[in-house]
């Protein structure tokens, strides 16, 4: 999806990390204290040892001047240790939560705004993986990076300086040992990425894989291949293994590297202080403070580089949540909107071009349609002809590459978006019922209407009846996709849905395929009744539903090539004539 | 370890490896605690005056450990990383095994979500708790003691504080685990209501786009990632609590047995190297205790995990395998409902009540009525996806239920309105139950079923890869798809549950033809709406409430003037 715009993918997304920093800003007081909170807790891991080796340095060398006064400081600083970890954690954590449920809003934004069209390319599922388990996976950088980075970082460079007041030499070997701690995993960084990478997208792949298997296995069940698929999944799993290994080896072999620099350091400040203490340039009840001290210093460094361990993974996870986030809408406000002021107003395709974006060729070929106020128009043709196309384009999920889509000689596009669904509702062809009651889902247009609105249109679609016979009528929860009710259940609650809003334009898109004859009759009869208060698209296989409307337009490889009424098509269209006639071969009526 | 249920199974299929990895982390400790000592000796010889040439060997000692503790961690990792991937595998096959035991009855009455949650989620919440929290955990009681027994050669006293120490860390814990699950509970509600919110965004967005009410899909999610917030920080504060008294714990003792050992040194009740080795060893002596909570999240979320998996594997299928083995099965030639009822689990109605049908090769039965009326219920009971209540079901006169449904599944097709297609190309989709279907005979089912000209018009033809929910296919293609699945199969009985309701005229003619050739040698159940594709049907029985209300041919029904001519009567058909 490149064409028209430039849909941000997780590839393109450049240091993600760094674009996750305006949401830490958003904050700055809290941003703030989680530094300070940072601060003080990595200041008690050095102020505590280098406390101990002090007052034992000095025991030992007879230097015990301030016996009592270190005790004292040791106890306070074992009291503050344990508070200032503690407010820390509590501080960066809740701050980390905010900003995830921040970023959850957003990715709802964001889907909002990439649908109808399949977003990012992706199937549902591995979007659900992404808005669950990627949203959660920044929470490491949010709460385990920005505090940390900058108190460890503070308080290491501070304990340098401490270190080269007391020894030069020694401290010259912790700045040495201290680069080389924190540019491990830095170097390692880009591959992190890349296999960070990896592993999400196998473990998306074998949860979109496993809901696969669950939603199909009636299918695979039947069809006695549901061994095969779990194969299938399991071999995912494999691959999502030889990625975690791969990832893990590389984390390995960070880690050791940090405990030989860890290890190694200390013998050499040891070696160095000693060096030192022997050549008398450094008092030796100071050696253990400059030993701990070193130690001391580069732990902190050594977390820093443990986070970044796991930035890798974070950092794909950042780029496809950003990805998301950042996903631009199909159409734009617009900046002077204009209304429309008719009460049933007249609908027109003007010349309307469509390509999907990233496809090269049109769906339609330059409509022209003009349904007047009131009336209702049947469009009919082949499937993929471009029938649903021109209900999108109606109800603006999309704009036209070329023409307009006008309601009461106003462009859609000067509409502002709360006007047009005002105006405009719609039968989909897919219906989705929200996990609701029916009396909610029903309201879903007009969260407003009161009981006895909601009953009135669902006695107009026919589904009054069924719903009442429920065991908790309108406050029966639907359940997933509706699991509960029957295609055709569905399709009334949708009606009544669209009938609530009372828009004065209507799109019925195939409104009627899953309802029996009967629910059809009745519907059309309820319909026919508000005829007038409306400006009706019918979308149509049905010659039932056809003939009833007041005219007919005949959609073929994205133009109107016949329009009129049913009788006047019968006699002037061949083409007309031609798929009547193969419908009538096919099926008699009676 | 012998704990009942997945989590103990998890535990059995990696236990070599888990006492591998205490193995190697006993080796850590002993090189630290070693480490300790070795550089206590080059300290206190400088402390004391002595030549630094004479404690040269500690520094060549210390080396060698710094060193035999990175192999070891090395080691450490990959067998941690081999036992969790086998874990997820091990316990991954077992659950999925048992979904497909259950059978698709299960799954019908549950949301999707919630299955793949358990099947996905839950399975991979074991992998640390099991690799890495199992080892850790012991080892954050073994390194700490072994700390203790080496600081106790010098000073009884400082291991007892040591062990007192390591027993406060160590019970905060559990003592917390036991305040927090309730927390743990609401807070894995929580997430799975927000993961429910996510998919209805993706699917029902549409929906809400076009009615204006994105703006309540954002407020509702909102409101659960709120809720996720609140009951995180919750089981977050109580975890940083433990925390606190842990770290008081293990700073105080620290502290304390470091300013004795100093004291004790300082009065030359023990050596200065002995007193030096106190305060190293002090210092990574709860090392251990600090590796193992990093995972102690992953083990407190484990059980809760593995309680959901042990719920759905005690799980029993709805129509239990019968004991005896697969004899293979003729294609049967007479399908009999005798006085078939069937009632779901928890209502208080019947479904469908005491009806009897008859298919027979070559004959087609329609199924009408309106809906409610019971004919997918009727439908799940010939695929035997349900069992009746009463009554029975026979196949050539022998009780349907001493067969096995992979037998009777072998010669049944459905062509049903919901087609699901799986990842995968669109031959692989045709040819479902039939993988191994010679490329001609695909070609010839999707002919039949009229797909030619749209797959001449996909870019790779019947390499054309096809996707989840079939979204890159029409309505129409994907309902072709399903028929041509069941041309492939050859069935001996066909059912078509409103099989054309998503095609159009042209190609609607196309595909009765192929399933008018097709229905000659069948026994054929047809549930359709519209009356033209049921006109012919050599029997039409209507069904209203669950029972059977007329049956009979299409003229004898239009003549009798009850409920089917008033069904054919209400609108015109197409």
């Amino acid at each position: 999806m490149t064409a028209r715009t430039t849909t941000p993918s997780p590839e393109t997304i450049d240091r993600p990390l760094w674009r996750l920093l305006p949401y830490m800003a958003s904050r700055p007081v809290v941003f703030g204290l989680v530094i300070c909170s940072g601060l003080l807790y990595y200041a008690t891991t050095v102020t505590l040892p280098a406390l101990t080796a002090y007052l034992f340095g000095a025991l030992l060398t007879a230097h015990s001047g301030a016996c009592g006064a270190l005790v004292a400081g040791i106890v306070i600083a074992v009291a503050a240790a344990g508070l200032a970890q503690w407010w820390q954690a509590g501080i960066g954590h809740d701050w980390a939560y905010r900003l995830l449920k921040e970023l959850r809003v957003r990715i709802v934004d964001g889907i909002a705004r990439a649908t109808p069209g399949r977003l990012l390319g992706r199937r549902t599922g591995e979007l659900a993986e992404i808005a669950k388990n990627d949203v959660s996976a920044t929470e490491m950088f949010f709460a385990h990076t920005a505090g940390d980075y900058i108190g460890a970082t503070t308080v290491s460079l501070a304990t340098l300086v401490a270190v080269a007041v007391l020894s030069p030499p020694c401290a010259l070997v912790l700045a040495v040992l201290m680069v080389l701690v924190a540019t491990v995993p830095a170097v390692l960084a880009r591959r992190a990425g890349e296999q960070g990478h990896t592993v999400r997208a196998a473990s998306a792949e074998v949860a979109s894989e496993t809901m696969d298997v669950i939603q199909g296995l009636r299918e695979l069940a039947l069809a006695r291949r549901g061994r095969d698929y779990i194969e299938r999944v399991l071999s995912r799993g494999d691959a999502l293994g030889a990625a975690h290994r791969r990832y893990a080896r590389r984390a390995g072999a960070e880690l050791v590297t940090t405990e030989l620099l860890l290890g190694v350091g200390l013998l050499a400040l040891a070696t160095v202080a000693g060096i030192q203490a022997g050549a008398g340039s450094l008092a030796v009840h100071w050696l253990p403070v400059v030993i701990v001290l070193g130690t001391s210093a580069l732990a902190p460094v050594a977390t820093v580089s443990a986070t970044a361990r796991t930035l890798g993974d974070v950092r794909a996870a950042a780029a496809r949540v950003l990805a998301i986030v950042g996903y631009p809408a199909h159409v734009d406000e617009p900046a002077t909107p204009r209304q429309v002021r008719t009460a049933v107003p007249p609908v027109e395709f003007d010349n309307v071009h469509f390509a999907y974006p990233g496809h090269s060729d049109d769906v339609l070929r330059g409509v022209s349609l003009r349904i007047t106020p009131g009336e209702t128009v049947a469009l009919v043709g082949r499937s993929g002809a471009g029938k649903t196309t021109c209900a999108h384009l109606l109800l603006r999920f999309w704009d036209t590459t070329h023409g307009a889509v006008r309601i009461d000689g106003v462009d859609v596009r000067e509409l502002a978006t709360e006007d047009l669904r005002r105006t405009v509702s719609v039968v989909p062809q897919d219906i989705y019922l929200f996990d609701d009651t029916i009396a909610d889902n029903i309201r879903l247009g007009r969260p407003d209407a009161t009981d006895t609105d909601v009953e009135q249109v669902a006695r107009l679609a026919g589904a009054h009846e069924f719903i009442t016979a429920l065991p908790e009528d309108y406050n029966t929860h639907c359940g997933e996709r509706g699991a509960m009710l029957s295609g055709g259940q569905r399709q009334r609650i949708a009606i009544a849905r669209a009938l609530l809003t009372r828009a004065p334009v209507l799109v019925l898109d195939e409104a009627v395929s899953s309802l029996d004859t009967d629910s059809e009759r009745a519907l059309h009869d309820s319909l026919e009744a508000t005829r007038g208060t409306r400006t009706t698209l019918v979308i149509a296989h049905r010659l039932s539903t056809i003939r009833r409307a007041d005219r007919v337009a005949l959609l073929d490889h994205g133009t109107v090539i016949a329009e009129g009424t049913h009788d006047e098509l019968v006699t002037s269209s061949t083409d007309y004539r031609r798929m009547l006639a193969r419908q009538h071969t096919a099926m008699p009526t009676s | 370890m012998s704990e009942p249920g997945v989590l103990g199974f998890a535990v059995r299929v990696v236990r070599p490896r888990l006492v591998g990895a205490v193995a190697v982390g006993i080796g850590v400790v002993a090189t630290r605690l070693i480490q300790a000592f070795a550089l206590a000796v080059l300290i206190a010889a400088l402390l004391t005056g002595r030549s630094w040439e004479t404690a040269l060997w500690g520094l060549w000692l210390a080396a060698g450990m710094v060193l035999a503790r990175a192999v070891l961690l090395w080691l450490g990792e990959s067998v941690a990383q081999a036992a969790g991937h086998r874990v997820t595998a091990d316990v991954r096959r077992l659950v999925l095994e048992h979904l497909l035991s259950l059978g698709p009855s299960y799954v019908a009455a549950r949301q999707s979500g919630t299955v793949a949650a358990t099947l996905v989620e839950n399975a991979a919440a074991l992998e640390t708790a099991v690799a890495r929290g199992v080892p850790s955990r012991l080892l954050s009681w073994i390194g700490p003691l072994l700390a203790a027994l080496v600081i106790g050669i010098v000073d009884p006293l400082s291991a007892v504080l040591i062990a007192v120490a390591l027993l406060i860390a160590q019970t905060a814990g559990p003592l917390w685990n036991r305040i927090g699950r309730k927390g743990h509970d609401q807070l894995f509600a929580d997430l799975a209501a927000m993961d429910g919110g996510f998919v209805e965004a993706v699917q029902g967005m549409p929906t809400a786009k076009a009615f204006g009410a994105t703006g309540r899909v954002r407020a509702r999610l909102a409101t659960q990632a709120e809720r996720v917030r609140v009951a995180s920080m919750r089981v977050l504060n109580a975890l940083f609590t433990q925390m606190l008294a842990t770290r008081w714990a293990i700073a105080g003792a620290g502290a304390t047995v470091v300013v004795r050992a100093a004291v004790l040194a300082a009065d030359g009740r023990i050596s200065v190297v002995a007193g030096l080795a106190v305060v190293l060893i002090v210092l990574v002596a709860f090392t251990p205790v600090e590796e193992a909570g990093k995972y102690r999240h992953a083990s407190i979320a484990a059980p809760l995990a593995a309680a959901k998996l042990d719920a759905f594997l005690t799980e029993r299928p709805a129509i239990p395998e019968p004991e005896h083995g697969e004899t293979p099965m003729a294609a049967p030639a007479r399908i009999a409902l005798e006085n078939v009822s069937f009632r779901y689990p928890g209502r208080d109605e019947d479904a469908l009540s005491d009806v009897s049908l008859e298919l027979r090769t070559g004959r087609t039965v329609a199924l009408v009525g309106p809906s409610g009326s019971g004919k997918s219920t009727l439908v799940s009971l010939v695929l035997w996806l349900l069992d009746p209540t009463s009554g029975r079901i026979t196949i050539d006169d022998h009780d349907l239920r001493e067969l096995s449904q992979d037998q009777w599944w072998r010669h049944v097709a459905v062509v049903s309105q919901d087609t699901h297609l799986f990842p995968g190309t669109l031959r692989e989709n045709i040819a479902l139950a039939r993988p191994d279907a010679p490329l001609d005979e695909v070609e010839a089912a999707a002919a039949d079923a009229g797909m030619s000209a749209d797959i001449a018009a996909m870019p790779d033809g019947f390499d054309t890869p096809v996707s989840e929910r079939g979204t890159t296919l029409s309505g129409g293609q994907r309902q072709r798809v399903a028929i041509a699945r069941a041309l492939l199969t050859d069935p001996a009985v066909l059912i078509l549950d409103e099989a054309t309701a998503a095609l159009d005229g042209r190609t609607e003619q196309l595909v009765h033809r192929a399933i008018a050739r097709l229905a000659r040698d069948r026994a054929v159940l047809v549930v359709a709406h519209r009356m033209a594709t049921v006109r012919d049907a050599d029997e039409i029985v209507v069904l209203e409430g669950g029972t059977v209300v007329e049956r009979g041919s299409h003229e004898t029904l239009l003549n009798n003037g009850g409920t089917y001519h008033r069904l054919v009567h209400s609108g015109a058909t197409l």
